[in-house]
């Protein structure tokens, strides 16, 4: 048997000193064990399950009590001293105030967060600040572009202002250690100078030198720790050992420290062997240049160095560089371009991201008050009795504002704990959303930056401000002329119009956020309809097929495609072969995958229809276990030159031939081609009940996309013969890349893990915002309740019926919560107004309801506790 | 330079009450002394008064040595000193403070 306290005990021997332990935890948790093995021999189990909760909420009251009466010991003010311990004594508020000033100061943190690392990512290396990047801006379209390796080769002789001139370019290469199957990586091609510009020293070897740029030189590589641990099992002799790059056995020298991944995700090195004489200057390969700011100078004086040098090459060579104007920009942007915007975007976002964090503040924040405000009301006794005894009106809401940031400072504690154990995730949502299954960038990170930490004691105190000052202010108004009444308790305090504002708003954000919830909840379902949709996807499995290609001087296109076509059809027979595999097929997409979406006319001369293209091998349907509805399939002579046919989806038939049947019409997507012939009609394959996507399928041979999907029926679980896929891939080529290899029904994963991580995030968003908004919306009306008091007495003693006495009480309340539900519904209404279905309407009368009848239930117990006071009471109250 | 005043022991209406059912039993378990105020002392704060007394040396305690067998931590029991007794007297015959180096 598991005895209560046991873990409580050892969270609390580590802040609590062992004669408090002795003296106050250990008596307490022996009769709390005691009594529950008491119970465990005779009680059911309910009463065991109420003794352990009980035994443990009286435990942790006990030291947090314990730990006031220490603090106040130790010289704290008298105002801390006594927010402490009203703290203690409205638990409830001070736990529905915490969660609410935590969420909010949370979500200020995430949001600066997001900002540091998005907006103003800095290089986690050396100097990383003076890392610059050129690239070359296009004064003709006011694109940006990268610059060639003639551009770089100018620029290393001449410039002065920017020092290790470096350049790379990033290659995706098919690596092989050993006898282990080929796995694809992103390794960058670059130059020895940037392990200048980095300053980075290698654990073990060294970093490429100049010698290793040469043609002749042998072929050399440069690991990083983690290729290091995981492949060579951090081998201390693996200088010297090989690995196959594009399989070209290449020689480690080196091996970089961990968290170097520089130029942005790399783990492996390669010498950047282009030499500048071997191609023509039209046709030079484009590579990114950066290098490290000379001492003394600027990212402005390289700016104009690189003005001059722009200004002589477009003099010298108009026929490529009249537009071209070079630039630099810090390193970070130089290579991301767009995603780290310019200042002026970032300006915008900066705002946007701060409004939405003020605003939550504020509402947030506005609620606690009023909860703080409801508590103040209930003390006005007590500040009377202050300000007779000459307390000012600055005093005492200076009292209110040491009460507000008591809450706030534990509720800045519990956002700043919650935004380091929630950023991870948050993390792994915006990196998903900008890089999806790509490599992260080295300079984002999943810690807090540490500039983080000081932005959250800033937030606390503006939040206290907004939830301290508000009621402080509103309580302590006309204190003297309720002093010169002498009717202390006699409700001089009422709600004022902005209260109501705020439960009127509070009201229509509860009934427009499962709006969100429930727009989300529709994607989810129609994902998982479309995963079952006209096939068994979990049978397959897919992946990206392509060919490293390596584009040395006098190599052609041409020879690319016949080595991919030789490689994809070898690829199909020994799969083929393979007991397990019931079939192979190739497309450019996949069902349940990505979709490209072109304007298309049919032969009627009706408008134009958005339709989904798709290229597939001539047994795609076959292998996708797809009937065809009418018509015929493909065959070998569709491959032909001059050859045009097409197959299109159920969704086509229905949506752009209007139900008639679709063979032997014609369509186009350009008015200037010729037209293609609708030979099928297949039924849709991964497409929802609920939604449309007319395809048209138009037939593709081996070679001729690059790269191309591929689907492998499997007649077991596809994620076991992953790793055979590897091998024969392998076998066939080890420069075939295999990317992207997951079961086909995972391949919405993607868009699914997202919807799934916002359906979460707008969620817990919901529910705090609804636990927050019920809070106020209940204290506000059991502050009208109690101040009304005497008034219910009197009617009471004059007889006035309880039904009569109810529909008053109820009134007000119901008024506020009718205006937030219209204000609601109208916000709903507004944002539905694409198509608005009357199952919609029906929702939003649902939601509408709920809303009233939750608020409805939150005025219940003052009601019912104002009907049983009885009128001499009401009256002794005065 | 601080004056030094004499130690004055003082007594709260919690106090009052486990020392009132400490001498009515001889010894008790903090659960007990909630159980048998009646709801007057709490379960999170009756372990703190208790330490408070300690302190004052209105009652002393021991662990009791845990049953054969049984899991947990041994319990500790409560008993009042003699300090505690005279306090309580003193109280009930109307005193309210009590100087005890004056005590016999």
């Amino acid at each position: 048997m598991k005895l209560p306290g046991s873990r409580l005990r050892a969270i609390a021997a580590r802040p609590f000193a062992a004669e408090t332990m002795a003296r106050l935890v250990d008596p307490a948790i022996a009769d709390l064990q005691a009594e529950y093995a008491e119970a465990s021999r005779r009680g059911p189990r309910w009463r065991r399950t109420a003794i352990r909760i009980r035994g443990l909420i009286a435990l942790v009251t006990m030291l947090a009590a314990h730990t006031i009466h220490r603090v106040s010991l130790q010289g704290v003010s008298l105002d801390v001293r006594l927010a402490l311990r009203l703290l203690v004594k409205h638990m409830g508020l001070t736990l529905v105030g915490v969660v609410a000033m935590a969420f909010a100061i949370w979500c200020g943190l995430l949001g600066f967060e997001l900002y540091v690392q998005l907006m103003r990512p800095t290089m986690p290396l050396e100097g990383g600040d003076r890392i610059v990047g050129v690239v070359m801006t296009n004064a003709a379209d006011a694109g940006e572009d990268t610059p060639t390796l003639h551009d770089f080769t100018a620029w290393r002789t001449a410039l002065t202002s920017i020092e290790h001139v470096a350049a790379f370019r990033s290659r995706e290469l098919n690596v092989i250690v050993g006898d282990e199957a080929a796995e694809p990586v992103e390794a960058a091609e670059i130059t020895a100078a940037a392990f200048q510009v980095t300053q980075v020293r290698p654990v073990r070897g060294r970093t490429l030198i100049e010698a290793d740029e040469k043609l002749s030189a042998p072929p050399v590589v440069l690991v990083g720790e983690h290729v290091w641990r995981t492949k060579f099992a951090s081998d201390p002799g693996v200088i010297g050992r090989e690995l196959r790059l594009a399989n070209v056995a290449h020689t480690i020298v080196g091996v970089m420290p961990e968290g170097f991944r520089f130029p942005w995700a790399q783990h492996y090195w390669v010498p950047l062997k282009l030499d500048v004489v071997n191609f023509d200057r039209r046709q030079s390969p484009s590579v990114r240049v950066f290098g490290r700011l000379a001492p003394g100078a600027t990212l402005e004086t390289a700016q104009q160095e690189l003005g001059v040098l722009g200004g002589v090459a477009a003099a010298q060579f108009p026929d490529t560089h009249t537009h071209l104007r070079p630039r630099a920009l810090p390193y970070i942007r130089s290579v991301f371009g767009g995603s780290y915007s310019s200042s002026s975007e970032r300006v915008l976002i900066t705002q946007i991201l701060g409004t939405i964090v003020v605003m939550l503040l504020v509402l947030i924040c506005g609620n606690v008050a009023l909860l703080l405000f409801a508590r103040a009301t209930t003390r006005e006794t007590e500040m009377l009795v202050r300000a007779a005894l000459g307390a000012s009106r600055g005093r005492i809401v200076a009292q209110l504002f040491v009460e507000a940031l008591v809450l706030a400072v534990i509720a800045g504690i519990a956002g700043a704990v919650a935004a380091q154990a929630a950023w991870g995730y948050i993390f792994d949502v915006v990196t998903f959303t900008i890089f999806e299954e790509g490599p992260v960038p080295f300079w984002l990170h999943r810690d807090l930056s540490p500039g983080t930490i000081p932005f959250a004691l800033l937030l606390t105190p503006v939040a206290a401000a907004i939830a301290g000052f508000l009621p402080g202010l509103k309580v302590t108004r006309g204190l003297g002329a309720r002093l010169r009444q002498t009717t202390p308790g006699g409700g001089g305090l009422r709600f004022g119009g902005m209260w109501t504002v705020l439960i009127v708003m509070q009201v229509a954000v509860m009934v427009a956020v499962p709006f969100f919830l429930h727009i989300i909840r529709a994607e989810k379902a129609r994902h998982t309809e479309a995963l079952t949709a006209g096939f068994q996807s979990g049978q397959y499995l897919s992946a990206l097929v392509s060919l490293d290609w390596n584009r040395t001087p006098g190599s052609t296109v041409e020879q690319f495609v016949a080595r991919l076509s030789r490689g994809q059809q070898e690829l199909e027979r020994r799969l083929e072969a393979e007991p397990g595999v019931l079939g192979v097929t190739f497309a450019d997409r996949l069902p349940l995958k990505d979709i490209t979406n072109s304007s298309a006319q049919l032969d009627d001369g009706g408008r134009d229809h958005w339709v989904s293209r798709e290229w597939i091998a001539l047994d795609f349907f076959d292998v996708m276990d797809a009937p065809v509805l009418a018509g015929r399939r493909f065959h070998s002579g569709d491959l032909l030159q001059g050859a045009r046919s097409v197959i299109v989806n159920q969704s086509f038939v229905r949506l752009v031939s209007g139900g008639r049947n679709p063979i032997g019409r014609r369509i186009r997507y350009r008015q200037d081609e010729p037209w293609y012939e609708i030979v099928g009609v297949i039924e849709d394959l991964g497409v929802g009940a609920s939604e449309q996507d007319p395809r048209i399928h138009h037939p593709i041979g081996p070679g001729r996309s690059h790269p191309v999907q591929m689907a492998i029926l499997t007649s077991s679980d596809p994620k076991l013969f992953a790793s055979r896929l590897r091998t024969i891939a392998t076998a066939v080529d080890p420069q075939l890349r295999l990317t992207e290899v997951m079961p086909l029904d995972q391949a919405r994963a993607s868009s699914f893990k997202l919807l799934e991580m916002l359906f979460r995030t707008i969620g817990m968003l919901a529910a705090i915002v609804l636990l927050v908004s019920l809070s106020g919306i209940y204290s506000v009306f059991a502050f009208t309740a109690a101040r009304r008091t005497r008034e219910i007495g009197i009617r009471m003693a004059l007889g006035a019926d309880r039904r009569q006495i109810a529909a008053v009480m109820f009134r007000r309340p119901m008024i506020h919560v009718a205006l937030g539900v219209l204000l609601g519904l109208v916000v709903r209404v507004v944002m539905l107004s694409d198509d608005i279905s009357p199952g919609d309407l029906a929702r939003l009368a649902f939601y509408g309801l709920v809303v009233a009848a939750v608020c409805a239930l939150a005025t219940v117990g003052p009601v019912r506790r104002a009907l049983g006071v009885q009128p001499t009471e009401a009256l002794r109250a005065e | 330079m601080t004056k030094a005043y004499p130690r004055v022991l003082t007594v709260s209406p919690k106090e009052l009450l486990v020392l009132r059912l400490l001498l009515r039993e001889d010894e008790l378990y903090g659960l007990q002394l909630v159980t048998a105020s009646k709801g007057r002392l709490k379960r999170g704060t009756v372990y703190v008064t208790l330490g408070r007394m300690e302190d004052k040396g209105y009652i002393t305690s021991r662990a009791e040595p845990a049953p054969p067998g049984a899991g947990g931590l041994p319990r500790r029991l409560y008993a009042a000193t003699p300090l505690g007794r005279h306090m309580f007297a003193a109280w009930t015959s109307g005193a309210t403070q009590l100087v005890p180096e004056l005590l016999p």
